[in-house]
């Protein structure tokens, strides 16, 4: 039984639902990427459409894309490494989102991607171009900041990109 | 492999794609208030240290969360993991000398740091504190630890030094005069802020002695403290080698018993000798080579001990290699660990032909993360050799060969050219170049987080 059932491949598939409503059906061996998605499939969650409050539908449409690269066994290495270097060029904005999906699914190969391709975008940046880039208001008096500076000269010196790029 | 796409709002059917793209952007998730600590701290992890600390002054939040001891022992502890955070090391070794009198530290092996702007160029370049320097007055690296290093000059000025943040504290002057001094330096940090550390001072000398004296700085006092072993076997170490530390203790080579082990906490009135393999070759250790073809050397957790033997094997200098490692610390077991006989290493045409001159290579240090590759001093050169291809392969040759000194803001030639740069200005013209002294070369790491030197030890000098 246990092999009659094996060699024929039984797909299985999953319904995801994304907080604007859109429904997405899903291979079950592609979606339990996601270990939060695993584990609800595992607690027989998953016979039902699986809500996912936290994640809006451009932002699903670019995980599940992620996920089905990542699961095909198709993909080769290259073809992979190829499709993950045009993923991380997603404004950052967009970046952000995944990440943040990334971080409710529970899929840590795509929460280290972005959070690489984040790293990267303010890497070597000057406090100012960071605080545009996040859209951050300074909550420090210019006192303070000051004196946050020059307890760590080392760090301000060189060749610092102000760019918001 | 089939992707459905349903919109469960019955009214419209449509691509909910298009429909999506074609709305106004909803959603921001990133104001001040709503870029969540677990978000920052995966990106902080991420980035080279340098850029860290700067961004302590983009808000309170970022402040807070880059001081948080805990997400500096999770910034340290996931360093060792992420490919990018790679260690940053080199070797160092005093192999200039500027006519006024100052020592640069010229550094022989760079392997990242040139192609990597996640540091500051000081990192490149690591020279003497310059506190006001007069006249005659010369600066040595002594010894070196989690990124600090201690510097000496005229036997009494000692000086800390963070090649990270440049930070520079003196300490007191010792008060014992020996003859000559072979000195330690022992850290113990936590969390990327140093504990307490040690400078250890101890009096070589010419023939055995029962009779060992020891000053030991220790940070802890502030102070410094004379101390005098009567040890029941004569020592005579090795004063060409600096010792090496491990569990507390400093390690210097015995001209004939070993390795001698020293702690400086405590005050047990003796010296742990840890004996060496039955087969080694005792010349390397006597009085006419003083250590040079031989290491002691902490790799790992384990002591090693490495030996170019001397044994002739004409025409060559030397006859082979030889590791073994200390299998346990408080046993004396070695293991052979690697011996090759100078016929089966591969050289390359430059090495052969110094080879064939006589020429004995000086072991300096394995490399940090892979114990088949061991860095030896060779004439001029730095060279690898790789325990299992048994070749030898030149990493650096001294800038002096180029006969130019690297002019102010040009690129420098050679990663070891680069070495030399401190400042452009501070080079004066006229340079003496020396032949590295490869038995003092250090491997020098930074450590991933930088160590703090907490107290200034100045205001502790009379």
């Amino acid at each position: 039984m246990a092999e009659a059932s094996s060699s024929i491949t039984e797909k299985f598939f999953l319904t995801l639902k994304s907080s604007d409503g859109d429904e997405f059906v899903l291979e079950e061996s592609i979606a339990i990427q996601s270990i939060t998605i695993k584990n609800m499939v595992e607690d027989g969650c998953s016979s039902s459409v699986i809500p996912l409050s936290k994640v809006d539908t451009e932002t699903l449409i670019k995980v599940i894309e992620y996920m089905k690269m990542h699961s095909s066994t198709s993909s080769n290495e290259e073809e992979i490494e190829n499709f993950d270097k045009k993923f991380v060029s997603n404004s950052i904005n967009t970046i952000l989102n995944i990440l943040e999906a990334a971080n409710f699914l529970d899929i840590n190969n795509l929460l280290e991607l972005c959070a690489e391709a984040v790293a990267n975008r303010i890497k070597n940046k000057t406090p100012e171009a960071v605080r545009k880039i996040f859209n951050i208001t300074s909550d420090f008096t210019p006192e303070e900041e000051a004196e946050i500076r020059n307890e760590t000269p080392w760090a301000f010196e060189g060749n610092l990109d102000h760019s918001l790029d | 492999m089939e992707f459905y796409v349903h919109n469960i709002k019955e009214t419209n059917f449509d691509n909910p794609i298009n429909r999506k793209l074609a709305k106004p952007k909803s959603k921001i998730f990133f104001k001040n208030e709503y870029l969540p600590n677990w978000f920052l701290e995966e990106v902080f992890l991420r980035l080279p240290v340098k850029c860290v600390f700067r961004y302590k002054c983009v808000s309170k939040q970022w402040l807070s969360l880059i001081s948080a001891p805990s997400f500096v022992s999770l910034y340290i502890s996931r360093a060792s993991v992420l490919p990018q955070q790679a260690p940053i090391w080199t070797i160092l070794a005093d192999t200039l000398r500027v006519n006024n009198g100052v020592n640069y530290f010229a550094q022989s092996y760079l392997p990242d740091l040139l192609s990597d702007n996640r540091l500051h160029p000081r990192f490149c370049t690591i020279h003497s504190p310059c506190i006001a320097r007069p006249e005659d007055e010369r600066y040595t690296i002594v010894a070196v630890s989690e990124g600090l290093v201690l510097y000496n000059r005229c036997v009494s000025d000692y000086h800390i030094y963070n090649a990270i943040t440049g930070q520079c504290v003196a300490l007191p002057p010792p008060s014992m005069r020996f003859g000559h001094v072979s000195n330690g330096f022992l850290t113990e940090s936590e969390g990327g802020s140093l504990r307490s550390f040690k400078v250890v001072r101890f009096g070589c000398q010419f023939g055995e002695s029962y009779i060992l004296k020891f000053e030991i700085f220790s940070s802890e006092t502030g102070s410094w403290r004379s101390l005098v072993v009567h040890n029941d076997v004569p020592i005579e170490v090795v004063s060409l080698r600096r010792p090496v530390a491990l569990n507390g203790n400093l390690h210097w080579i015995d001209r004939r018993l070993g390795i001698m082990a020293f702690n400086p906490s405590n005050d047990l009135n003796q010296c742990r000798i840890i004996g060496l393999p039955n087969d080694i070759d005792k010349q390397c250790n006597d009085a006419r080579n003083n250590g040079s073809p031989t290491l002691c050397d902490v790799h790992q957790d384990h002591l090693r001990y490495i030996e170019v033997s001397l044994v002739p094997s004409y025409p060559f200098g030397f006859s082979g290699f030889s590791v073994w490692i200390l299998d346990n610390y408080d046993s004396s077991n070695w293991t052979l660990q690697h011996r090759v006989k100078i016929r089966d290493i591969v050289f390359d045409d430059t090495l052969i032909s110094k080879a064939l001159t006589g020429l004995i290579p000086t072991p300096i240090a394995f490399h940090p993360l892979d114990s088949n590759i061991l860095y030896l001093g060779f004439g001029d050169a730095v060279v690898s050799y790789n325990m299992k291809t048994l070749k030898l392969d030149v990493l650096a040759a001294r800038a002096a060969q180029q006969n130019l000194w690297p002019k102010a803001g040009a690129l420098p030639a050679s990663p070891f050219s680069r070495l030399c740069l401190g400042d452009p200005d501070d080079v004066p013209d006229m340079i003496q170049r020396l032949l590295p002294c490869w038995s003092s070369a250090f491997l020098f790491m930074l450590p991933a987080w930088p160590i703090s030197l907490p107290i200034d030890y100045t205001g502790l000098k009379k």
